[in-house]
């Protein structure tokens, strides 16, 4: 346990210098010039034009604050509806092989178009507001969610049913007490990687008729050949998918005390 | 009872001779394997024969090894007592209750544990007892009773994942125990464990069996783990997998590698394994 910490420890604050150091070689690559400080504004720079953000706000004094609040709302309701959908239906498709084979390829289907080219879609069906804006993260996210969880029920470790069986504990019994359970770490990883698709396209999803949002903000930055608030827009985009999946990560681990973190 | 006359008929290749006697078997206690062969069909359609003609008997109490190199059908045949694998024909009677499915008082200890990783040790063994629908202080009782048996006091509350090979497996057992089970099947329990600890756990299986005197049948690849452990071993050979020799074995335990008479038989089994 206490290798453990120590280890992390080590792990964290070789992440920071290494961060450090890139920081410091990029100031002063474009300090000397050897970078164009516009195609690549250096840390100096956006750290000032962040706190233009914070502070004053860009477009039409719309703060960093208020565009962090639009995309998160977004994104976790898009991801929320995806997840609320995907999870009951992947656990029916992965428990009831009729179900697999009515829907399987549907899922396979569905997975391989990408979320972006819906969009034109969305806006003629459900109009430029929110709504499509919402449902273009949710269909995103749900293909992802439910092929994991259709395959983390339908793969459980047939050891364990047969275990189980040997108890002489009935299907009821072995579909809420073995299998759920057994499912859970990868309809997890299926939430996780999920999250980070609904982030994916949510700078797809707000370049259509909003300023508010991160996409949005990088959208307006290009069109004002702002590339340093294009760079802001991104880290922060970066900086909350970042928070939001270690959330998870936390959720996980209260849920599962069981589960190894190293799986 | 479901094993009448009538149901030994449906099994197929039972003759009008072999049915008498099953009327008397109903009675009996242990493992009765009658007649049973298992074929199946491969990827292209060819009939592959798994097992042919297996008869066995197995009296109450006894501890019996299955011994034979892969391929042998030793699995299949334990997974056939099990319930978990349907024979082609004949049938198999635990004390005297024909074997059409798992559970019904049969214990399985798998060789890598299928232990729940999301249930503490004595929650593994907890849910074991729940299937018996037992009372709360009934099953602490038990559960207490059997941590003990294992010598896992102080581990209650421990996930598998905290526990070494060695102690899930005796977990594993204390699992297998808590269903009040007529007998023990055990399929390569120790394989996956170290040299030290399987040494260790041989002697704790028997001194479990000395004390509840359950139906052991034991499948294994090690001719020292079967001379240590069984009454009886039963040596199986491929191609098609058969019974091949039963070496009963009368040397007091524990048996010690040190005694001649206990390195005369593994040589023996060793022969007879080819």
């Amino acid at each position: 346990m206490a290798m453990r910490s120590s280890k992390g420890l080590s792990i964290a604050s070789g992440s920071v210098i290494a961060v450090a150091a890139w920081l410091l070689l990029w100031e002063t690559a474009s300090r000397l010039e050897l970078l164009d400080p516009f195609l690549a504004p250096p840390p100096s720079v956006l750290f000032t034009t962040a706190w233009e953000l914070v502070t004053e706000g860009f477009p039409d004094g719309i703060t960093m604050q208020g565009h962090v609040v639009a995309t998160l709302g977004r994104v976790l309701i898009g991801f929320g509806v995806a997840a609320a959908l995907a999870i009951p239906l992947g656990i029916a498709v992965g428990y009831m092989p009729t179900l697999e084979l009515l829907f399987g390829s549907i899922i396979t289907f569905g997975r391989s178009i990408a979320a972006i080219s819906v969009l034109p879609l969305f806006v003629a069906w459900f109009g430029i507001g929110e709504m499509s804006k919402i449902l273009l993260i949710a269909f995103a996210a749900f293909w992802i969610i439910i092929t994991y969880t259709a395959s983390s029920v339908k793969f459980v470790d047939p050891m364990l049913l047969r275990a189980a069986r040997s108890m002489d504990a009935g299907e009821g019994t072995i579909f809420r007490s073995v299998v759920l359970p057994a499912a859970l770490p990868r309809i997890f990883t299926g939430l996780k990687v999920g999250l980070s698709v609904a982030f994916l396209v949510i700078a797809a999803a707000e370049m259509v008729a909003t300023v508010k949002g991160l996409g949005a903000l990088i959208q307006e930055a290009r069109t004002s050949f702002r590339t340093d608030i294009t760079m802001v827009g991104m880290l922060a985009i970066g900086v909350i998918g970042y928070l939001t999946s270690k959330l998870l990560d936390v959720l996980a681990g209260r849920l599962m005390p069981w589960h190894r973190p190293s799986e | 009872m479901a094993a009448t006359p009538r149901s030994a008929q449906s099994a197929g290749a039972a003759t009008p001779a072999q049915n008498a006697p099953a009327e008397l078997q109903l009675q009996m206690r242990g493992i009765v394997i009658e007649n049973v062969t298992k074929s199946y069909l491969d990827a292209r359609n060819i009939t592959v024969q798994a097992l042919s003609t297996i008869d066995l008997e197995i009296a109450s109490g006894e501890f019996v090894c299955l011994i034979g190199k892969s391929g042998c059908g030793k699995t299949t045949l334990l997974n056939i007592i099990a319930g978990f694998v349907t024979p082609s024909t004949g049938r198999v009677l635990v004390d005297g209750e024909r074997v059409t499915r798992p559970g019904q008082g049969k214990g399985m200890v798998f060789q890598q544990f299928a232990l729940f990783p999301w249930l503490t040790a004595i929650g593994n063994i907890d849910f074991a007892l729940k299937q018996r629908n037992l009372d709360k202080a009934t099953r602490q009782t038990l559960a207490a009773e059997l941590i003990g048996l294992i010598g896992l006091k102080g581990f209650e509350e421990k996930y598998p994942y905290q526990l070494s090979g060695g102690m899930q497996q005796r977990v594993a057992i204390a699992r297998a125990l808590a269903i009040d089970p007529k007998v023990l099947l055990m399929d390569e329990p120790l394989g996956a464990l170290d040299e030290l600890t399987r040494d260790t756990l041989q002697a704790e299986i028997l001194r479990i069996w000395a004390a509840h005197r359950k139906t052991i049948v034991f499948v294994t690849h090690s001719v020292t783990e079967a001379v240590r452990l069984a009454d009886r071993i039963v040596v199986m050979s491929a191609g098609p997998g058969r019974i091949s020799q039963i070496i009963p074995i009368s040397i007091p335990r524990p048996r010690l590698r040190t005694n001649a008479e206990v390195v005369a038989l593994e040589e023996m089994v060793q022969a007879a394994l080819g």
